[in-house]
């Protein structure tokens, strides 16, 4: 028997009701680690350079891993993948959904949706039946007001919803899908995608058990490994994702300013620990997790009152605080609470209004573009009226909801010069003037500038994975060797996202990823190396970049902001660095396989067992 | 004489000390990270030298982990920031003492 699967696909045609249910298949599962993998061989062969993103043809897959919603680990992931509006390239964002469980109890290991709906909808899974709904009277809904909404209209408590806010409706291109558990499949746009189809919300529920082929051995290394991380993460429990900030500030990686400074005397308040000694009043654990990095928080009194719900991690403390010259934590979580509401990506958002604050400043953009706002650095207020007037597509909002690169082309005037984002997606919140890997991570990323699909700084962090060669700590501000860690790192990354499991608790927790391969064949049976599992990684990374490489991506395209290339940094710890991506790039190309060009070679191809992937390249 | 600032990021050493910034003065033959440890174990006592060499923790020397500079022996210049940063998370296994204690 094989475990962890559930072992059918579903597909929904929105444009015609079509409903028709697959088996899973399971050679192409073993060989790309499930769903993750397969669904990037499902955009290659079903997604051509001629179907954009709005497209009816464009697919919105979701996609749950082996070991989602088993008893392994914090295995609560599920992927969101379609060809995103904001990048035009391969977009896939990760979440905590308990949707994804109930949809694998349900019986189906992914959904791929194409089509468009003529009126809104949403989608039932309930075991063995779907439905496509009417979601008429929901459409315009906020997003957790939507997830109860649908709840009440199924009759359904226990059923787990995800759904996309105003913003996704009206096609913003930073716009998110939000689970009912608060999580957010952010990057990317895909909550547009969801809008373009009219499709407002994915609900199911399912009795059936997620089988395990060795649960003995399975629990035993569950205790284990729970044991390990807890001890090794209580800083996350204590005080979230956001406990590195003022540390962040002082080694030099807190973005401030849109990258232009380096000291940000306000770090100290907007850090995790001012926010647990102040608004915090709980913490929230996904599905089998036993650190609960997430926040919530109460705010009952000051101008950003009432206020109650899921709080705001380090991204988006970074993105609409040091980022925007805010330091006001409050006005954070107000923002943090809007952007969930209207479904938004923080990280993008945060961004896109630190840019508009630049051309603002540099006299780019006057009172006459912004209706009357003047987007001075650090007014919390304008920050949250630019959120309010993205999520609305409404005002100079309309601009910024395009997100940073489309928003410079329209406002032209060299606006571009400070749009900081690669191939469109807005750059996270880690520093790549002083970590130089996450310089040639965020050039390299399969959907734009991530964190996530890499964490290559770990290493020159003191935290170090011998088992994949990464054995000693490395120096941030060197170049030296980098090339190395973020290939290795990046294929490791897919290999835990694949599975279905936290890359925080895996990466931060100490989980040895031996130890991870061990989970992978209790579940599913299948003896697994974590060989097997680093190989299955680099494949999916390889299929990705084959589907940008169809889309059009080159070398050219891999590459910063020229801020970082060409401004070295003026103060703090990262004083007087640029990123010298060129030669990091060199050095990457060789050791991925790629030719000069940024094409997989089709040696690599073969070597990995994808000669079908071949025929994309020519 | 130099002047530097000793920067406390670990939370429960703030609470002992009371400031997240103490200035020291070094002169110059003490302008050390390790002679600037010894100032440190001076006023605060020997319970500070933990927080230095808590396993995890780093020692940051105007952001800069000292590890990549000669360890205890870099030099400091006047102005210079000195951080304790404590370990985030993770990590691999075991314990990372990179320099061992031998100022006392």
């Amino acid at each position: 028997m094989v475990g962890g699967y559930a072992g059918k696909v579903l597909r929904v045609n929105l444009s015609n009701g079509e409903i028709s249910v697959k088996d899973l298949d399971l050679s192409l599962a073993r060989s790309l680690i499930g769903c993750l993998g397969i669904a990037s061989k499902i955009m290659l062969d079903e997604v051509d350079p001629g179907v954009e993103p709005f497209n009816a043809d464009n697919k919105l897959i979701l996609a749950t891993g082996p070991l989602t919603g088993s008893m392994a680990p914090a295995a609560n992931k599920s992927a969101v993948i379609s060809r995103s509006p904001l990048t035009n390239i391969w977009g896939e964002s990760i979440f905590s959904a308990n949707c994804g469980i109930e949809l694998k109890r349900a019986g189906y290991d992914m959904i791929i949706i194409d089509g468009r709906a003529n009126k809104p909808v949403y989608l039932w899974i309930n075991d063995g039946t779907v439905e496509v709904r009417d979601a008429s009277s929901i459409w315009g809904m906020d997003t957790f007001t939507a997830c109860e909404a649908i709840k009440r209209d199924l009759g359904e408590r226990d059923a787990a919803v995800a759904c996309i806010g105003p913003a996704g409706e009206r096609l913003v291109r930073l716009a998110a899908i939000i689970s009912d558990n608060g999580r957010a499949a952010g990057r990317c746009g895909l909550g547009a995608v969801m809008g373009s189809k009219k499709l407002k919300a994915i609900a199911a529920k399912g009795s059936r058990r997620i089988e395990v082929a060795d649960p003995e051995m399975l629990n035993n290394l569950s205790r284990e490994i729970v044991e390990t991380v807890k001890d090794k993460m209580k800083a996350f429990t204590e005080y979230g994702t956001s406990r590195g900030v003022v540390a962040f500030e002082e080694m030099g990686n807190l973005p401030i300013k849109n990258w232009t400074r380096g000291r940000f005397p306000g770090a100290e308040k907007i850090s995790g620990v001012r926010m647990a000694e102040t608004i915090l009043v709980g913490r929230k654990a996904c599905f089998a997790c036993p650190v609960a990095c997430g926040r919530y928080v109460k705010i009952s009194s000051g101008p950003y009152a009432p206020l109650e719900g899921y709080g705001p991690e380090y991204e988006t403390i970074a993105a609409l605080g040091s980022l925007c010259m805010n330091d006001n934590l409050e006005a954070i979580a107000k923002a943090n609470d809007l952007c969930n509401r209207f479904g938004l990506d923080t990280i993008s958002v945060g961004a896109t209004i630190a840019f508009a604050m630049e051309c603002y400043e540099r006299g780019i953009i006057n009172k006459d573009d912004t209706g009357g706002i003047e987007l001075t650095w650090g007014d919390p207020d304008v920050i949250i009226k630019m959120v309010e007037l993205i999520g609305l597509r409404e005002g100079f909002g309309a601009i910024l909801s395009e997100g940073s690169m489309r928003a410079a082309e329209m406002i032209g005037k060299g606006a571009d010069r400070y749009a900081m984002h690669v191939k469109g997606l807005e750059i996270p919140m880690h520093n790549p003037y002083r970590f130089k890997e996450m310089g040639l991570q965020y050039a390299t990323s399969e959907r734009g500038a991530c964190h996530l699909r890499g964490l290559s700084m770990l290493p020159a962090r003191g935290i170090l994975i011998p088992e994949i060669g990464l054995d000693k700590k490395l120096d941030g501000f060197t170049i030296d060797g980098k090339a190395h860690v973020v290939k290795i790192m990046q294929d490791a990354c897919r290999v835990v996202d694949a599975l279905g499991i936290c890359k925080f608790i895996v990466f931060f927790g100490g989980i040895p990823l031996s130890d991870i391969a061990k989970l992978y064949t209790a579940v599913t049976g299948w003896e697994t190396t974590l060989e097997d599992l680093m190989k299955a990684g680099e494949r999916i990374w390889m299929l990705q970049r084959t589907f940008n490489v169809r889309m059009g991506v080159r070398r050219k395209d891999d590459t910063l902001p020229k801020r970082f290339l060409e401004e070295p940094m003026v103060e703090g710890a990262a004083k007087g660095q640029i990123v010298e991506l060129e030669p990091m790039l060199r050095e990457y190309y060789v050791e991925r396989g790629l030719d000069d060009e940024g094409k997989p070679r089709k040696e690599k191809l073969v070597e990995l067992n994808l000669d079908f992937a071949i025929k994309y390249l020519e | 004489m130099i002047r530097v600032n000793l920067v406390i990021l670990d939370e429960n050493l703030r609470k002992i000390i009371g400031n997240k910034e103490i200035a020291f003065e070094l002169s110059e033959d003490e302008a050390t990270i390790e002679g600037l440890i010894m100032e440190a174990v001076k006023r605060y006592g020997c319970t500070i030298l933990e927080t230095f060499f808590k396993p995890g923790n780093s020692i940051l020397l105007n952001g800069q982990n000292i590890e990549f500079l000669g360890g205890i022996k870099a030099k400091l210049s006047d102005g210079d920031r000195v951080a304790i940063m404590p370990l985030i998370a993770g990590g691999s296994k075991g314990k990372e003492l990179y320099f061992t204690i031998s100022i006392l």
